[in-house]
């Protein structure tokens, strides 16, 4: 199991970064063959990706999403398929690299962690919760993730860019800035989501819908600074790279959340660190 | 946006300084804190809204420009929240923070989250909020969103409040065959108060699930403490050499343990006779410690071993190449709010506790923790922690008897043995056993422990109860892990067990008048972001065909 993991990990990292590499391309020279070849990389990294999440998961019959490692899957297969979506609905493939790398990123964060062995679910987990609260949570993180590629983008080149999308009047241009919006809007809905089913499930299992748990508290935080992202929206003098800066920040958080809990102090008996 | 930070950190310090006052003045108790710390955040919502009659104070209170001050404010105080230990205590927050503890303290930051000032920065927020629902607009789907966004958090608070006032909860222990009619509420000092139930509650029958998944042999390196696992082996591995880098060979695997080596089960190690001092500390502490049938006031269990201990002294644990060294113990354990440390509440031994530390054979601090005789869970220890299985028992001020019955009950209770392996060091050529759950120090970086594969092997646990009213049952049912059951306006969710007592069961118990408040706020904000961010670009696209196709709205 655990070689059969390390494998699969290995092929979907190399598979992801070669996907990066193709769309790193289409920013030098966007060619037939290219605009064609990378989205097929990156759905083929998707698709060894998907077979080692559902492998995993038939093969010790519960959600692989326990460990750091199996949720580090998860968000690489996250990321692939909420950008696969933001290309398909805006026909725009210039996310496609810091995507791609995001998700091969992810992969080699999970390639070097050396717990890959399933573990048994504890009784709190084994709801019926369990699977919508994790998965709205890591495709909230997806689109969030893929909103921090575009605001790096819109920093470094915050010119318009030109995006073909049949139900749009011909000629009209879609900004860098709205693609960006609609990432993290549609990323801030999961994130309310997964904090009303993680409140209904909390109450459930201990009888608490919120105990301020590190974790608890940093998804909230998360929470406010997109609030407030949506919040600023609307002030015409917040518009641009000041709120690209605030969703750089609010991914930061969003990391902190997801792999920083074990630096907290007040994070020994919480039920959601990583071990 | 200044003006909006000044009204908000206003706000935090005089709820700061009406805590101290109220507090210090003794109204204010560590049991009615939560009571308190919501009514002033609601006054100040009641305020915030009153002043929101004048106009250009309700424009200003339902604007974006105070409402992103209040985020942020929130944001930095529930960080804060995170960063600093919370209840934890005056003597922990003394040996974390140094002098910066009353600092914190004085802030009321070591808790926070309870706090008045943190309850007022709410209650502002609050205000904002019920504005921006009043503020008149055009019935468009953004601003149907926006208010069902808006309204959702605010009904989401009231039923907070309303939980905090008017609900209860609290703890029941029970043993098979033992009822209750009241739980324990804890109260802010860390002590606990009856409160009544208005039925009875009998434990009929506890079960306790395992899974089937073996035993795992994992190579640690240990660095202070930090640990970092190296290699993990099924423990019924046939590559006996599977450890050899090591320099470990895997000799023999016993699901049901071995004959007992260099020291008997069960058999007590005398005070002294372990100690670093006697017995030179390490694995050397196995020669010489076997001293059956001596009993003592307090034994620390670690896998077969039974080590008497006495405060103030340091003991060795056999095989381990472990210390234990006990620095504190109390009868009858109660945290004192007023100086955030441990006391005795009574010469009655209520809740005997140990306060112990770990460390390795260099005599390195591993681990400082408590042990309690009646809840060994409590101290929340973690599987792989070092000596992760540590027990404490006492038996001071117990008559002979009860001690003998209670030692046999655990006895039959505790009749599955300890899976163990037995290894070779090559370095030095000697045999080990290694027993779950109890590490072996190889040299001054490496350790061997066996764990369930899988991480915890608890799959289950569920108790069987019937509710009586009047001596009559009215209701038997199975309560579990994530499916509690309700009676008499009572949750009752199965929250504990006790590995060693297996006709022990522990229960949360709770009242929440607010709860459907809440999920309903929770729901109706999550159909206003929807709407917001999802029926908008809806609305408008459907806006810009009907333009590109010549008509229009």
């Amino acid at each position: 199991m655990s070689h059969n993991a390390e494998i699969l990990t290995l092929i979907s990292l190399i598979v992801y970064a070669a996907a990066a590499l193709a769309y790193g391309l289409i920013w030098i020279k966007t060619t037939k063959i290219l605009k064609i070849l990378a989205p097929v990389i990156l759905c083929a990294g998707l698709a060894v990706n998907l077979f080692q999440l559902i492998g995993r998961w038939i093969d010790t019959s519960q959600p692989p999403f326990k460990t750091l490692y199996e949720s580090l899957v998860l968000l690489a297969a996250c990321i692939a398929l909420v950008y696969l979506t933001v290309e398909l609905v805006y026909r725009a493939r210039i996310l496609g690299m810091p995507s791609a790398a995001g998700s091969a990123g992810a992969m080699l964060y999970a390639y070097l962690d050396r717990a890959k062995e399933a573990v048994n679910l504890p009784p709190a987990l084994q709801s019926g919760w369990f699977i919508p609260h994790v998965v709205v949570y890591f495709f909230g993180y997806a689109a969030l993730f893929v909103a921090f590629g575009a605001s790096v983008i819109y920093i470094i080149r915050p010119k318009p860019i030109v995006i073909r999308r049949p139900d749009l009047v011909e000629g009209q241009l879609i900004d860098l800035e709205r693609l960006l919006n609609g990432s993290v809007r549609f990323g801030f809905a999961l994130l309310t989501a997964g904090l009303l089913v993680g409140a209904v499930w909390a109450k459930a299992a201990w009888g608490d819908y919120w105990a301020w748990d590190p974790k608890e508290t940093w998804s909230m935080v998360t929470w406010f600074i997109f609030a407030a992202y949506i919040h600023l929206y609307g002030m015409k003098k917040w518009r641009g790279k000041k709120l690209a800066w605030l969703v750089i920040i609010g991914f930061g958080a969003v990391m902190f959340t997801y792999l920083g809990m074990n630096l907290l102090p007040t994070a020994e008996q919480s039920v959601h660190v990583y071990q | 946006m200044l003006t909006a930070f000044w009204i908000l950190a206003v706000g935090y310090l005089s709820g700061t300084v009406l805590q101290q006052v109220l507090s210090r003045s003794g109204i204010v108790t560590g049991e009615n804190l939560n009571v308190w710390a919501m009514s002033s955040g609601l006054a100040v919502f009641i305020m915030t809204s009153a002043a929101g009659l004048k106009k250009s104070s309700r424009r200003f209170l339902a604007s974006t420009t105070f409402a992103v001050p209040v985020l942020v404010v929130l944001t930095v105080l529930s960080i804060m929240g995170t960063l600093v230990l919370q209840g934890a205590g005056g003597e922990i927050m003394q040996r974390a923070y140094g002098p910066a503890a009353g600092i914190l303290a004085g802030f009321f930051i070591d808790d926070l989250f309870h706090s008045f000032g943190f309850a007022m920065v709410m209650g502002l927020g609050s205000g904002g909020l019920f504005l921006t629902i009043m503020l008149r607009r055009r019935w468009t789907l953004r601003w149907t969103g926006s208010v069902s966004a808006h309204l959702g958090l605010l009904l989401m608070l009231l039923g907070v409040v309303i939980g905090s006032i008017w609900g209860v909860e609290g703890r029941l222990n029970l043993n098979e065959g033992v009822e209750s009619d009241s739980f324990y509420v804890q109260t802010g000092d860390k002590d606990v108060r009856p409160h009544p139930l208005g039925f009875t509650l009998r434990l009929d029958d506890f079960r306790l699930e395992h899974y089937d998944t073996g035993y795992d042999l994992h190579v640690f390196e240990v660095d202070g403490k930090e640990r970092k696992k190296l290699k993990t082996v099924s423990a019924d591995t046939a590559d006996k050499d599977a450890l050899k880098e090591y320099g470990v060979k895997i000799l023999d695997y016993s699901p049901e343990g071995f004959e007992p080596g260099p020291v008997q089960t069960d058999e007590i190690i005398q005070p002294g006779a372990g100690t670093r001092e006697h017995a030179g500390g390490g694995e050397n502490a196995d020669a010489g410690t076997n001293a059956p049938g001596v009993e003592s006031a307090h034994v620390i269990i670690a896998g077969h071993h039974r080590i008497a201990v006495e405060p103030g002294g340091t003991f060795a644990v056999p095989v381990t190449g472990m210390e234990i060294e006990v620095i504190n113990f109390f009868k009858d354990f109660v945290m004192d709010m007023e100086t955030h440390s441990p006391r005795n509440r009574s010469d009655s031994p209520e809740n005997p506790a140990l306060e112990i530390i770990i460390r390795d054979s260099e005599s390195r601090e591993l681990e400082r923790t408590w042990l309690f005789a009646k809840f060994p869970g409590f101290h929340g220890r973690k599987e792989d922690a070092p000596l992760s299985g540590l027990r404490y028992e006492y038996s001071g001020n117990v008559s002979d008897a009860e001690a003998h019955d209670a030692k046999r009950a655990m006895k039959a209770g505790g009749s599955r043995r300890t899976p163990a392996i037995k290894v070779m060091i090559k370095k030095d050529g000697s045999e080990k056993i290694v027993e779950a759950g109890q590490p072996l120090l190889m040299g001054e970086k490496l350790a061997l422990v066996m764990l369930p594969a899988g991480g915890s092997s608890i799959r289950d646990y569920l108790s069987t109860v019937s509710i009586l009213k009047n001596g009559q049952e009215v209701l038997k049912n199975t309560v579990e892990v994530n499916h509690p059951i309700e009676y008499g306006g009572f949750s009752i969710y199965q929250s504990d067990y006790r590995p060693e007592d297996p006709t022990f069961s522990g229960f949360q118990i709770v009242r929440d008048p607010g709860i459907l408040i809440v999920y309903f706020g929770l729901a109706l904000n999550l159909a206003g972001v929807l709407l917001v961010i999802f029926g908008q670009p809806v609305v408008r696209r459907k806006k810009r065909r009907s333009q590109t196709g010549g008509g229009g709205e």
